[in-house]
């Protein structure tokens, strides 16, 4: 069996309020997602946060974070202990440079247990403006899944803060299983 | 097809001034690199310098946050004429045999509705005083799909036995 399995793949071909992950086979060892996002939000600091939801689950008790970001030129770390999601990293916007989308890559290892909590590790980088470091934002990102009865994660959407913020056109997102020897 | 394939390895048996992987084909999804990287020059670490598509104008930007044994610091950098760690890789200066880790993935870098941003990952001179361990981000302001990757280091010549494999993600 090949180690990484692409389970799918999403290019919007217009602008959408998320991109969703359906029916998560438990057959994997882990997941990993490799996406390319920009929204439709204005701002002057270039970005919006990105937010992932798993399960469908919007209890606020579920969901923990700790973060390093670099702020500009300057390091600082904080922790979020709720949220009905998790704020993975964040995205440029309208407002930003024409064409640049920005990475975010999260690694949920050991997914499909129904023991335990699920933790969530991941890394985005944001450069909204060629030409000036102002609002640029970089985010390592440790989080923690924790609903009251642990569940095999079966459904992963990406979603921006608001429900009237949109993924714009070419917003992608891969995620594939990973599974050992 | 695989779902991760190595599209090409350069294992150098002797030292060389730079590493080209040219030819990308544009059918993965993203494109993952990882090396292991030493310097001939008499240096602890050093920058590593990568530019794309043979592009050497002053359309790069740079973005890295790096621990440095017990300090952290963050540089942020327009205009530049490359894409480049902040001490990603080791001089010789350090013990014969120790090469540091480079890891950079680049999403969606055939697609041409997209500037290309490269994440980057290094770590370097962790048996010595002098450690460095950098998380970076690389902006290439041109929506061109990546045919092209060129790796100088700052000082130097790369050593031989430094390692380049280049990898395609597949998204179906």
């Amino acid at each position: 069996m090949a180690a990484f399995t692409v389970i799918d793949h999403q290019e919007l071909g217009a602008s959408a309020a998320e991109i969703q992950f359906t029916g998560i086979a438990g057959t994997y060892d882990h997941l990993y997602l490799a996406a390319s996002l920009r929204t439709d939000t204005t701002g002057t600091h270039l970005w919006h946060d990105t937010y992932l939801r798993i399960n469908s689950t919007t209890d606020a008790t579920f969901n923990s974070y700790t973060q390093l970001e670099l702020s500009s030129i300057s390091p600082v770390s904080g922790t979020s202990t709720s949220g009905a999601s998790i704020r993975i990293g964040r995205a440029t916007n309208g407002d930003a440079d024409a064409g640049l989308f920005n990475p975010l890559i999260f690694w949920i290892p050991n997914y499909a247990g129904t023991v335990g909590n699920k933790q969530i590790l991941s890394s985005n980088q944001v450069i909204g403006d060629a030409s000036s470091v102002t609002y640029w934002r970089m985010l390592e990102l440790a989080a923690l899944h924790a609903p009251t009865t642990p569940a095999a994660i079966t459904q992963l959407d990406l979603h921006s803060a608001s429900g009237t913020d949109l993924f714009v056109q070419y917003s992608s997102a891969t995620l594939y299983g990973v599974t050992g020897a | 097809m695989a779902v991760i394939e190595a599209i090409a390895t350069t294992y150098l048996e002797a030292d060389a001034a730079t590493v080209t992987f040219g030819s990308i084909p544009a059918t993965y999804e993203h494109l993952q690199l990882r090396a292991s990287l030493r310097s001939t020059e008499l240096v602890n670490a050093m920058r590593l310098k990568i530019n794309l598509n043979g592009d050497t104008g002053s359309n790069y930007c740079n973005y890295n946050m790096r621990g440095s044994t017990s300090s952290a610091t963050g540089y942020a950098q327009t205009g530049a004429a490359y894409i480049q760690t902040s001490d990603g890789m080791h001089g010789s200066s350090l013990p014969a045999g120790e090469y540091a880790s480079f890891i950079m993935d680049i999403l969606d870098y055939a697609n041409t509705n997209k500037n290309t941003l490269c994440n980057l990952r290094a770590g370097s001179a962790l048996l010595h005083t002098d450690r460095r361990v950098q998380i970076g981000s690389g902006l290439w302001d041109n929506t061109a799909a990546i045919t092209t990757i060129l790796f100088t280091p700052n000082a130097g010549s790369f050593s031989r036995g430094c390692e380049f494999t280049l990898f395609g993600l597949a998204s179906s």
